[in-house]
């Protein structure tokens, strides 16, 4: 049997089996074995340092459905879901904008924007630990100084608050990488179409609002995306601010289940909550995908 | 190929050298404390050639997360700390620590330390961890300046912290600080209260489940009487979110905006090296009206760190030596001079604050581990977290005595007389 001549459209198998097999493998071993094990964890009792653990079915999960912090976790999440998108989106959009008409001289501003991005989110926690401080912080002194004290606030420690306030240092946080993702978009519209605009007598702040965004929807989309998933399984800040305090108000789906297993020893029980995080994110990403599929067909 | 076989052979010559190699974490990770475990290792390693000791220091709270995944992917060091109480027995129960019964039965190496140092490395008769840190015990530290400004005297009775409480507030400062975000130091005020108002019987029975519930009428007045301190304005703004870690609970005592605060007696070693030490005394945590508790028990632990053996340990003995290292003359020694107290008997201290916190560990009757030490970690925690709301002002006291019972019921079971 003569071996077919090679066709680059149509690799073969054994070609595709030595690119993909050690990505494969890793993944395999590292991400979807440890997701099998955590759901197999969830049908035990176990405190994370005993030699056996207990086996007790679906316990977890009906404690789960009852566990008002975890649905208040939930609901903590979907709230900074909802804050992050709301202000990542157009602020981060605004910035590329502006950062792409602007031409080179705002090349600098590309560079400061997206200091945010690159400290360590650690760094960042200590930073605005200090700037949020009740009694020391920056933002209440210059509040004082500027004879606003009534504005001033338990920024962290208010119950009412303390969401907001982290989920707004989140999007300080994140803004800069979705400037530069719109950015990138942006620059792959052919310059073609802005001539042929121009030729038209399309003022330009019509040319961004009904050419530019309209097609960059793939770019809006995938950030929508990013930012859904990221959202719902957000840890880093929540943790080092306020460790899900006070009382819980800060708490999301990644700190509730953190707590579980390493303060409360019960690893069976956070396994059970990272398995919800996992079907929630996993159905919240589809759901997305879905309603936004009409908008991809440009 | 000629040179390389005799480079083997000249290798198999050299007289066996036997080397065995044990880990050491600790989380005395600031100011002088990897000093103070290093010099002692180091003579320890001097004296014993042959021996290796890997020394890891870890911060305090990260330390916590990583000796459970260390224990629980059966890796732990050597040595390890702990605070004794509930955790460890989870760690005795788990078969994860050796007991050390006839390592400090051997040369009176028990009598070197103060009896009330092992209570919590205890269980079934056998001791599981040796004291080497500080002992520590929770006093109300107050600015003098502040008091001599305002005329005021060191409180011992409730009725008279409130008065203090009432003039500090009319003058604009704030009575006391408090770092809430961790949630440890406000149960502090709780687990004291309790002690105060119901004695340490009322504790011990409820927790031992031997006839006592915390549902009982002295734990719902221990959560009235605070709850109402903290209605009172008594802590400082933002007390619910303060992080202590990072010296937000200190910063407003050395700035002037707060008197006083109830924390444990390391903190002088913190007012020592920011060179505020001066300006702070201490006193008791005062008697409460109707209450039945001993004034002289105290809230804390006399011993801090207990360093256990895992039993994965493959040099159990020498591992034992290099603990009796961290605590022998010379470390001890080094700890008095860094303003520590160590849980060994007859120390002569140099420090006037030191002795009289001395003074006050040895005069008292009782010594109470901190709750989210002593009880299993669930209801170490849920006891974490209904102290914050009790303070939030979003639960009662009878609502958080209802919950710690419900769950010390199903986790200790019922209390039996």
């Amino acid at each position: 049997m003569k071996r077919k001549p090679y066709d680059p459209l149509k690799p073969r198998i054994t070609t595709l089996l030595w690119m993909l097999g050690p990505a494969v493998v890793m993944l395999s071993v590292y991400l979807i074995w440890p997701i099998f094990q955590t759901l197999k964890l969830s049908l035990y009792d176990w405190n994370g340092i005993d030699r056996k653990a207990k086996a007790i079915g679906f316990g977890n999960w009906v404690e789960l459905f009852h566990d008002h912090i975890f649905w208040l976790s939930v609901k903590n999440s979907f709230i900074l879901l909802f804050i992050s998108a709301l202000v990542e989106i157009p602020i981060g959009l605004g910035l590329a904008i502006l950062i792409f008409r602007g031409g080179k001289r705002f090349r600098i501003f590309k560079f400061g924007y997206f200091f945010p991005f690159l400290m360590s989110t650690v760094g960042i926690s200590i930073l605005f630990k200090q700037i949020f401080d009740t009694n020391f912080g920056l933002i209440n002194q210059v509040l004082g100084i500027l004879h606003l004290s009534g504005l001033e606030q338990d920024w962290l420690g208010n119950k009412h608050l303390a969401i907001y306030t982290v989920a707004l240092l989140i999007c300080w946080q994140y803004i800069p990488f979705y400037m530069l993702l719109f950015l990138a978009a942006l620059n792959g519209i052919s310059p073609d179409i802005e001539e042929a605009a121009a030729i038209d007598g399309a003022a330009s702040w019509k040319f961004t609002r009904y050419i530019q965004i309209p097609l960059i929807r793939g770019a809006m989309i995938t950030a929508l995306l990013l930012i859904v998933i990221g959202s719902l399984k957000y840890f880093d800040l929540i943790w080092v601010l306020t460790n899900g305090g006070p009382e819980f108000s800060t708490s999301v789906m990644a700190s509730y289940l953190y707590t579980l297993a390493f303060k409360n020893y019960r690893v069976g029980y956070a396994s059970t909550v990272a398995g919800a995080l996992f079907f929630i994110v996993f159905i919240t990403a589809i759901s997305i995908g879905r309603i936004t599929k009409r908008f991809r067909e440009v | 190929m000629a040179a390389l076989a005799l480079a083997v052979t000249g290798m198999a010559a050299l007289p066996a050298h036997a080397e065995s190699t044990i880990t050491l974490w600790h989380i005395q990770s600031t100011g002088t404390g990897p000093k103070l475990i290093q010099d002692a290792v180091d003579r320890f390693m001097a004296d014993n050639p042959g021996v290796k000791v890997v020394v890891s220091p870890i911060a305090n709270d990260a330390y916590k997360d990583k000796i459970k995944v260390a224990l629980g992917a059966n890796s732990a060091p050597c040595i390890f700390p702990s605070w004794g109480g509930g955790p460890l027995a989870t760690y005795v129960k788990a078969g994860q620590v050796i007991d050390l019964n006839s390592y400090v039965a051997a040369n009176n190496y028990k009598a070197r330390f103060l009896p009330a140092s092992w209570s919590n490395v205890t269980f079934n008769d056998k001791i599981y961890g040796i004291p080497v840190e500080n002992s520590s015990v929770a006093v109300i530290w107050y600015s003098k300046s502040l008091f001599k400004k305002y005329n005021l005297s060191t409180p011992t009775t409730w009725t008279q912290l409130l008065k203090v409480v009432a003039v500090l507030k009319s003058k604009g400062v704030a009575p006391f600080t408090m770092g809430g975000k961790a949630k440890w130091p406000e149960i502090m005020w709780y687990d004291y209260l309790v002690d105060r108002v119901g004695g340490s019987a009322a504790f011990n029975a409820a927790a031992l489940r031997t006839g006592g519930k915390f549902t009982d009428p002295t734990f719902v007045r221990a959560g009235q009487l605070l709850q109402d301190l903290v209605k009172m304005g008594a802590f400082i703004n933002g007390y619910n979110g303060i992080d202590y870690d990072t010296a937000g609970m200190r910063a407003p005592l050395y700035a002037g905006k707060a008197a006083m605060e109830l924390m444990g007696t390391w903190e002088y070693s913190s007012f020592l090296s920011d060179n505020m030490a001066s300006d702070f005394g201490f006193f008791p945590f005062p008697t409460v009206p109707g209450g039945v508790g001993d004034p002289t028990d105290v809230l804390g632990t006399v011993g801090d760190n207990y360093y256990s053996i895992s039993s994965s340990c493959a040099d159990k003995a020498n591992a034992f030596k290099v603990i009796q290292y961290l605590i022998d003359d010379t470390s001890v020694k080094a700890r008095i001079a860094d303003g520590r107290i160590p849980p060994v008997a007859g120390v002569k201290l140099t420090d006037p604050n030191n002795v009289n916190i001395y003074n006050l560990l040895s005069k008292a009757n009782g010594v109470q581990l901190w709750w989210d030490q002593y009880l299993p970690p669930d209801l170490a925690q849920l006891h974490l977290d209904e102290t914050q709301a009790l303070f939030g002002l979003s639960e009662s006291p009878t609502g958080m005595a209802t919950k710690q019972e419900a769950l010390a019921s199903k986790l200790l079971g019922a209390s039996k007389k």
